[in-house]
């Protein structure tokens, strides 16, 4: 509750910039916004220390308000008449999903299309903020590791050194969204497009000003640049800012970085090889190059529709979903870095089966990985498949068949969007039920909040009756017989 | 295998997996000159067939069991590739009467079936056409493949394999019957007669009470032999579907819980101490597991349009089929609502997530195995725990005790290892072509040893539906599954290593 003031702000600020765009209901609620967003920071101050599970729920609740913002934004503007929809398309969002509920975009207002590719911008930033400052301890993931598991309290929340990183970052994000519009630019693309389109592909949100993506402007050289900055928004900010300030970077990310540009060039090679839909052979590269560099990064623009393919290279689109971008970064998945890390943990425990006593460690590259940062990665990794099952139950039951119930779970928790089945790129949920946009949502947003601050609150609910009939903290897994 | 020479007088040679698998064929013969019988008794014409293949394999057994010996020092290495070889040996062995009594024309589809029979999985690639014009002996051989895989597992799951700690299946150590002596041998063959006495047991129980409710002795016994096995074979083309007959479903649905839990607390129940069966919390979550499935599953089917009578009747023996990792059908013909892959989604995704589980550790089901799957439920649970609570130090607990982190590593290296070869072979068989439901179910199928899948290669189809390469392909991972994935794995490591070619590239200080 205490931190949602910062959140709205931002998102008020973003409002207040769009009032110099179209639509006057825009730039009222900007205003209104900024107004509640201030007061509700004078009111409230920070409390001297923040538990965890308080700094997690604050993340919750700062999305939640932003989410609300947007969706109010959507309905304000007549764009979406439902509640449902315009909800979904503001968490879509603000989890960098591309997913959506508008149809022929090309008649939808510019303001809201600019909303829309902002909505993305930000949310891709409030999800790395949220690693930085809340979720440190997420050690192999977080872009700081050294500090795995460091007590979370207000200093580290708000501290100097915090403020001191996102600062930088952020610079460094708006620098490169900068670039990307640059070159749509120069690559043909109106101000207004490249702006846009640079907003969601930096993002990895892949938002869209047109209804074929990346595909309408049928252009080669847009294509190779949209590549481009794909896979700048999956590369890991740190790591960019060490190497833009031509300091040494750590071994661990150019371990990973490695690892994520060989996965982008083998998917690439792999894809061109085995998908003959396209005509010439820059043709083909091309469109592998493009999809497995947006599956990768978890953007979600596409340039052809890939349910056609052969079944192989499909599902090789979904593996590549999983794995998803390098740490640090805009792109959501699982992460390169956690994803070499668990091989050699697989690694590791077959050796131990045939020299019990040999003492291993995992390791990435050179760089040796504590174990505690092990056992989270681990547990992580058990989580997040757990989630994608949940998801996929949760998919089927509503109906859906189970190709598009599976491949939705994977794509929207690893905030890509487009998937398999009926999901097919360029499908929007019009019409879908509010019970399938409800479990999309949900899983958007674990899967873009590193899953613990949706997961706490999960577990929150759920122990709630049993705290309150207790009327004790509930300490789970030590009262069980 | 390289065998060395011992330092013993014996002219024997040293190899404890030529000595196993001789020891497997000479089972593995006695079985075929069983169905040799069971052949003349039935009118059946394979009988030269049959008897000739026990003779040959029987030849091959004796002669690779008395040329070797067990050496004096067992390292884990030399039993877990002991292990895949017995297991290697006897599949082939198995192909052998399917060949000479004419039922396949290829040794790949022989192979299969046999590899499918002894890992207890149960999927097949016999048309309709088959099962009507194949004997009496051949099909009971059929039956006798699982029931001797299932002989094996028993052995395996509940002495050998937490014996070698596999995937942290010590946990179960200390529960198995008979003596707790550190040396592998002696353990193995106390252990072993004991359970063996139960299997034999409850294979003669089946085989009556399915006599009771109307079977002939042919039939309930070539069903017993596939039921206490968990394997899921059936003479019958429709399996149990043919006798549409609810009394005989319940009895194999009894069977198949039975067969589908640990063994070693069946022992603990017949010497008088009933009271392990509700110790374990194992065993809880897996009977709690398949009630509320089936009740979810049922719901699901009436939702659809379906009578309550028909509803629960398909749920529950569907989901008990593959909750065991049984894969018996109850469809009787294609299109019937047991026809499971003709659902609505939901129900699929439940069945799909116990082809991943499996029944319980110590059975002859497979599958990443109940107590597995509750201990990473229960890393999850102190993951998120610990994500509010960071300073928190919290061990993970199974029943009173608390597990042992290095066990809990083992089985989150386990399971992961499951998931990503399951993944990397559905990734290879999309590749082939087939479709992403029938490839996925298909490869996790397999590898848990079910039987059917869903897609393409539901209950009332076979596995003709892949092609050959593919089924080469899941046959292996059938071996895999089985043999709890690692000592397959480290069998192909090591092999790797003696020719010097694959190191440990991720790890070190494991070299001398």
């Amino acid at each position: 509750m205490v931190v949602c003031g910062p959140g709205l702000v931002l998102s008020a600020l973003v409002d207040l910039l769009e009032d110099g765009g179209d639509t006057a209901a825009l730039g009222l609620l900007g205003l209104l916004v900024t107004f509640v967003g201030a007061a509700i920071r004078r009111a409230v101050a920070m409390p001297a220390r923040v538990p965890p599970r308080v700094a997690l729920r604050s993340v919750a609740v700062a999305g939640a308000a932003m989410v609300a913002v947007s969706t109010i934004a959507y309905l304000a503007t007549g764009t979406v008449d439902d509640i449902g929809d315009a909800l979904f398309e503001s968490t879509a969002g603000f989890t960098t999903t591309a997913l959506t509920v508008l149809e022929d975009l090309e008649s939808v207002d510019r303001g809201v299309l600019f909303w829309r590719a902002l909505t993305q911008w930000l949310g891709g930033f409030f999800a790395l903020a949220t690693i930085v400052a809340v979720l440190p301890f997420l050690g192999v993931g977080s872009p700081r590791p050294r500090e795995a598991s460091a007590a979370l309290d207000a200093k580290h929340l708000f501290s100097a050194h915090v403020r001191h990183v996102l600062r930088r970052y952020f610079l460094l994000y708006l620098g490169l969204t900068g670039i990307g519009a640059v070159l749509f630019l120069t690559g043909g693309m109106g101000p207004f497009d490249a702006v846009t389109y640079a907003l969601t592909t930096i993002s990895t949100g892949g938002f869209g000003n047109h209804d074929g993506s990346f595909g309408h402007f049928d252009s080669d050289v847009l294509e190779w640049l949209g590549v481009a900055g794909m896979l700048l928004g999956g590369l890991s900010l740190p790591l960019l800012w060490r190497a833009v300030r031509g300091r040494e970077v750590s071994a661990l990310r150019s371990t990973e970085l490695n690892a994520y540009l060989v996965l982008v060039v083998g998917a690439t090679a792999v894809l061109a090889v085995a998908v003959d839909d396209a005509a010439g052979l820059e043709d083909r590269v091309r469109t592998a190059a493009f999809t497995a560099t947006s599956m990768v990064s978890t953007t979600g623009h596409w340039v052809t529709d890939w349910t056609v393919w052969p079944f192989g290279p499909q599902l090789l689109l979904l593996v590549l979903m999983g794995v998803g971008a390098m740490s640090g970064s805009m792109g959501g998945g699982f992460r390169v870095v956690r994803a070499l890390a668990l091989l050699s943990y697989v690694w590791r425990e077959l050796a131990r089966q045939l020299r019990a006593r040999s003492v291993q460690v995992v390791r990435v590259g050179t760089t040796v990985i504590d174990e505690d940062t092990v056992d989270r990665m681990v547990g992580y990794q058990v989580l997040f498949i757990g989630t994608a099952a949940g998801g996929l139950l949760g998919l089927a039951l509503t109906g859906e068949d189970l190709v598009t119930s599976l491949s939705g779970a994977v794509s929207t928790l690893c905030t890509v969007g487009p998937a398999l089945g009926d999901l097919a790129p360029g499908t929007t949920l019009v019409g879908a039920s509010i019970e399938t946009l409800a479990v999309l949502m949900i899983l958007m947003t674990a899967g873009r909040l590193e899953l613990y601050p949706a997961l706490n609150f999960a577990v929150s609910v759920i122990t709630w009756p049993y705290r309150a009939a207790t009327g004790r903290r509930h300490r789970p897994g030590q009262d069980r017989r | 295998m390289t065998a060395t020479l011992g330092t013993a007088p014996s002219p024997r040679v040293a190899s404890v997996s030529l000595h196993m698998a001789g020891l497997a064929l000479l089972f593995t013969s006695a079985g075929m000159a069983v169905c040799a019988l069971v052949d003349v008794a039935m009118g059946g014409g394979d009988m030269v067939a049959l008897a000739g293949s026990s003779l040959v394999v029987a030849m091959v057994g004796v002669g690779a069991w008395r040329s070797s010996r067990v050496p004096d020092h067992l390292r884990p290495k030399q039993v877990f590739a002991a292990v895949s070889w017995s297991w290697a040996a006897m599949s082939v062995a198995g192909a052998v009467p399917f060949l000479a009594a004419g039922l396949f024309g290829r040794l790949d589809d022989a192979l299969f079936e046999s590899i499918s029979g002894f890992t207890c999985t149960g999927s097949t690639v016999m048309t309709g056409e088959d099962f009507a014009t194949a004997g009496p002996g051949v099909l009971f051989w059929r039956q006798m493949t699982q029931w001797f895989g299932g002989m094996g597992i028993i052995v395996l799951a509940v002495a050998v394999l937490p014996f070698l700690g596999v995937g942290g299946l010590e946990l179960i150590k200390a529960e198995a019957p008979g003596p707790t002596s550190d040396r592998l041998a002696p353990r193995v063959s106390e252990t072993a007669k004991r359970l063996w006495i139960v299997y034999l047991g409850f294979t003669v129980a089946s085989t009556l009470a399915l006599m009771v409710v109307g079977l002939s002795l042919y039939d309930a016994s070539a069903h017993a032999l596939a039921l206490v096995s968990t394997g899921g074979f059936s003479p019958n083309a429709s399996s149990i579907g043919a006798y549409d007959s609810v009394a005989v479903e319940l009895v194999v649905v009894a069977g198949m819980v039975i067969g589908g839990a640990s063994f070693t607390l069946h022992w603990q129940a017949l010497q008088g101490r009933l009271s392990a069966y509700w110790r374990s919390s194992e065993l809880r979550l897996y009977l709690l597991g398949m009630a509320v499935s089936t009740v979810a599953v049922a719901l699901l089917l009436v939702d659809d349009g379906n009578t309550v009578g028909e509803a629960t009747r398909a749920a529950l023996f569907n989901v008990v089929t593959l909750a065991t990792s049984c894969g018996f059908g109850n469809a009787t013909q294609a299109g019937a609502l047991g026809d499971f892959v003709l659902w609505v989604p939901a129900a699929q995704v439940i069945l799909f997530a116990f082809m991943w589980s499996g029944g319980m550790t110590g059975s002859t089901s497979g599958g990443i195995k109940v107590l597995r799957v509750q201990v990473m439920g229960r890393l999850a649970w102190r993951e998120l725990v610990r994500a509010r609570r960071p300073r928190a130090l919290r061990p993970i607990k199974q029943g009173h005790e608390a597990v042992a982190e290095d066990v809990v590593s083992r089985i989150a290296g386990f399971v992961l290892l499951y998931f990503l070869l399951a993944v990397a072979a559905t990734l290879v068989l999309t590749f082939f072509g087939t479709d992403l439901a029938t490839a996925f179910s298909g490869a996790v199928g397999s590898m848990g040893n079910m039987g059917p899948a869903l897609g393409e290669a539901g209950p009332t189809s076979s596995f003709l539906v892949f092609s050959r390469p593919e089924r080469m392909l899941l046959a292996l991972l059938m071996i895999v599954g089985r043999l709890e994935v690692f000592p397959m794995v480290l069998a192909v490591v090591a092999a790797g290593q003696r020719l010097g070619r694959v190191r440990f590239p991720l790890g070190d200080g494991h070299r001398r």
